[in-house]
């Protein structure tokens, strides 16, 4: 096993030595050692008994200029997450207790939620509805980009010490997986210290406590002793910004880093071929459609569109483009989701079909456009390019038109798509979020359907879950099924790699890093 | 008298070489679109996106955005970062001494293993050795930065654990980013240093010191040398700027906490105001370090001092 290894070294470095010449000189002062990264034990500051005692690091997507939660733009979420805490915690869809113990409507309304009373913050603080309050309008003043996910809100009101009214502006159902975003901050020590201060200094509820910054955007935490839950699981935790997804791999690879997301699929089956690392993938909350215009061109002939949805293998585009990481997708949202239909089948792949309802369509052969943005997309250009492939086809005249991500959301926002685009959509815990999006009056649906609209307005009113996923079957069955305005293509998997110490730790499907013991 | 004149007039230059680069990144910046879209969630509606623009000022004519930002630019203030709300300018200088220190480190290491080698090249009697030395750093230059460093990460990181392959750690952590970085100026400055020999071995003192009878060594060290870093010092110098610029890609690869990142973050993000601040400080760095070459050349060659007076 050594000689192999020695053997496997000595290939490599044949082979890069010409141009790693340089760097080889300074190798033999070396040896042995350990990266500089590794931290050596429980910090100094660390308070409570952490389970395993292992100190670890994790890799972010970016660096974390801030840490006050409000005026955080989700950069810093993923340490937030284990910072602060929200009142209730989504998992898969459904919303779990936290801060909040309880919580009921009787109209979608109006919304009460109950603390839990022995909930403290980090500086020994109770946690009480004057702090929810406060968090509430922070969040909601006009200025603070985030105001837009909480527009239902009309006033937030603490009854008593441990109870919170939210009232809303219309019934909304699915008010709770809306509100488990908001990360609630004590309101005497951000007042003292403002956004400027908490951000570098922030004391939350979480059961991590903030210990320092890192140079470059990285955060130092350790376990809380104020945590009402149970014990955390490692004694300490670094977060260090790592952008670049081949960076992540090479580090976990290295032994640097404990914990990383976003593994570039087609570095997956090479890490799972690595004994020291777990490779973990599940089926993320996100969703990649086509959506089909129905105003005007040739999309607006509704066999045109049925052909389209029809014409895209997405089988194989789970195959060959996310490497067998994903699954074909039927429904809107996927089953991550709340609001997902398990009898909305994937369409099936049927090309024949496709042509002879594209030669008995009014299409003439008339160019359309294909819009789709050039990142944040799993499958990336190859999917934009495979979608092209298969309309062309069955006899579509496509051009493509990579837009630029803020350019493509700018468009987006602004309804300027004509003929086809191609979107990855993160749903979050409920299939309100793209009800809200793409299916609501005035929202940036392209059609303008009133049944629809109905649809969509009678569901967010409906306060019985069996009822409100009847109305919301009804939405996807007539908006996909019959009018095929969207088409549904892939959910690609959520992807995240653990070395052996930190392998006590389970990823989550919405692509956070939640380090909390539930 | 003259040599004053020279330092107003490079004065002058500078000022409107920043000038010309602010105008040039707000106009650049601005014509990729809003943020906006960006930062608010999905949910937002029009009249929320267009509520925040106005917020941000936005939703001003440009030539009025411009004057705006001009006028705080001169008393240092970039506005406030658009992604988290703090200061442009504190969120750019937090990052820019990981990059000095990564330049620095990577510049001192390409001038030392340049003079070495140039040395080596001139004296060695072996013509093996000055081949070997040429043709490597040659096909250094061929091979893209990015890939040099990915190799290196896979060599020195992944498979042998030598060195930390992410972030700045020790000084370990500074022998792979800073090896890479170095190694891409290598063949340019070996380059510079054999005309610059050639020319100074047809030079009457040079053939006056080898017919005097004196040692290869002595001739190319203590002879040519100090004329023949005359050029090759203010290339360095300049190459400095580039280091720091050109950082970039070898930032990313090692995720090294510098603003080569923060400028890409920024850009991706439609962070203006950190765009600003950031492209600021590398240009007055870039056109201090020019003016520093140029300074430096003046004093190293009194001819420079006569034509400018």
């Amino acid at each position: 096993m050594q000689g192999s290894r020695l053997r496997t070294n000595a290939k490599t470095l044949v082979t890069c030595s010409l141009g790693l010449l340089i760097l080889s000189a300074c190798s033999s002062s070396n040896h042995g050692a350990a990266n500089g990264n590794s931290p050596s034990g429980a910090s100094a500051n660390g308070s409570t008994a952490a389970r395993t005692g292992q100190a670890i690091t994790v890799a972010l997507l970016n660096p974390i200029p801030t840490l006050d939660p409000i005026a955080d733009l989700a950069t810093g979420t993923d340490v937030e997450e284990n910072l602060f805490q929200t009142l209730t915690h989504n998992v898969d869809g459904k919303q779990e207790p936290w801060l909040a113990k309880s919580w009921n409507t009787t109209d979608g309304k109006v919304w009460t939620y109950h603390l839990d009373p022995h909930a403290k913050f980090q500086n020994g603080t109770p946690v009480t509805a004057a702090d929810v309050v406060y968090t509430m309008d922070l969040t909601l003043k006009p200025s603070n980009p985030k105001a837009p996910e909480l527009s239902g809100v009309a006033k937030v009101t603490a009854v008593n010490k441990e109870t919170v009214q939210f009232r809303l502006k219309s019934s909304d159902a699915a008010f709770p997986t809306t509100l488990a975003v908001v990360f609630i901050v004590p309101k005497a020590y951000y007042q003292k210290v403002g956004s400027h201060r908490f951000g570098q200094a922030p004391i939350g509820s979480g059961q991590y406590k903030f210990v320092k910054m890192l140079p470059g955007g990285g955060v130092e935490l350790a376990p809380s002793s104020t945590y009402d839950g149970p014990p955390a699981e490692f004694s300490r935790v670094d977060f260090v910004p790592v952008p670049d997804p081949q960076s992540r791999v090479s580090g976990l690879q290295s032994g640097q880093l404990d914990i990383i997301d976003d593994i570039p699929f087609n570095d997956v089956s090479n890490l799972r071929s690595n004994s020291a690392i777990h490779v973990e993938t599940m089926p993320s909350s996100s969703s990649e459609f086509l959506a089909m215009d129905p105003n005007s061109g040739p999309t607006s002939d509704p066999k045109v569109r049925a052909a389209i949805d029809m014409a895209i293998d997405r089988s194989a585009i789970v195959s060959k483009l996310l490497f067998g990481l994903g699954k074909p997708l039927g429904s809107p949202v996927p089953e991550t989701v709340a609001g997902y239909d398990p009898n909305l089948k994937p369409t099936p792949y049927d090309p024949s079909k496709a042509k002879a309802l594209v030669k008995g369509s009014s299409y003439n052969g008339q160019q359309i456009d294909f819009t789709y943005p050039t990142s944040n997309l799993d499958g990336g250009d190859d999917l934009a390019r495979a979608v092209v492939g298969y309309l062309s086809a069955i006899g579509l005249n496509v051009k493509p038109v990579p837009l630029e991500w803020n350019t493509f959301l700018g468009d987006w926002a602004a309804k300027k798509m004509t003929g086809i685009y191609l979107m990855e959509y993160r749903n979050g815990g409920d299939a309100q979020v793209i009800i809200t999006s793409l299916y609501s009056r005035g929202s940036r649906a392209l059609f303008n359907d009133p049944k629809t609209f109905s649809l969509a307005q009678q569901e967010q009113a409906q306060t019985d879950a069996a009822k409100r996923q009847a109305l919301l079957n009804q939405l996807w069955e007539y908006t996909l099924g019959q009018q095929h305005y969207y088409s549904a293509l892939v959910v690609p998997d959520v992807t995240y790699g653990v070395s052996a110490k930190a392998s006590a730790w389970k990823g989550t499907s919405d692509d956070r890093i939640n380090l909390t013991t539930f | 008298m003259g040599l004053l004149r020279y330092g107003v007039r490079r004065i002058l230059q500078a000022v409107m070489t920043l000038l010309a680069v602010m105008v040039f990144t707000f106009f650049l910046g601005h014509l990729t679109g809003s943020p906006a879209a960006l930062m608010l969630p999905a949910t937002a509606t029009p009249s929320q996106i267009q509520h925040f623009q106005a917020n941000l000022g936005l939703d001003r004519p440009l030539p009025v955005q411009l004057w705006r930002y001009l006028v705080n630019a001169v008393h240092l203030n970039f506005g406030n970062s658009t992604a988290n709300g703090l200061p442009a300018m504190d969120v750019a200088l937090q990052r820019l001494p990981a990059t000095l220190e990564l330049a620095g480190v990577a510049f001192a290491i390409s001038v030392v293993t340049a003079v070495s080698l140039a040395l080596v090249i001139e004296i060695t009697r072996f013509s093996w050795l000055r081949s070997m030395i040429l043709v490597g750093a040659l096909v250094r230059e061929g091979i893209a930065l990015f890939v040099v460093g990915l190799l290196s990460i896979l060599v020195f990181g992944v498979e042998l654990r030598w060195f930390p392959v992410v972030g700045e750690n020790g000084w370990k952590s500074f022998v792979l980013p800073s090896f890479t970085l170095a190694s891409a100026s290598l063949a340019f400055y070996l380059r510079l240093f054999r005309s610059s020999f050639a020319d100074e071995r047809r030079q009457g003192y040079a053939r006056t010191a080898a017919a005097k009878g004196e040692s290869e060594r002595r001739i190319v060290i203590r002879e040519m040398l100090p004329n023949v870093l005359l050029p090759v010092v203010t290339m360095m110098a300049i190459n400095f700027g580039y280091m720091l610029v050109g950082s970039v890609v070898v930032e990313t690869v090692f995720s090294w906490p510098g603003v080569a990142g923060l400028v890409v973050s920024s850009v991706e993000q439609r962070d203006f105001p950190v765009t600003q601040a950031i492209v600021v400080i590398l240009a007055a760095i870039f056109i201090a370090v020019n003016a520093a070459a140029d300074i430096l050349y003046v004093k190293l060659d009194p001819r420079i001092r006569i034509e400018v007076a």
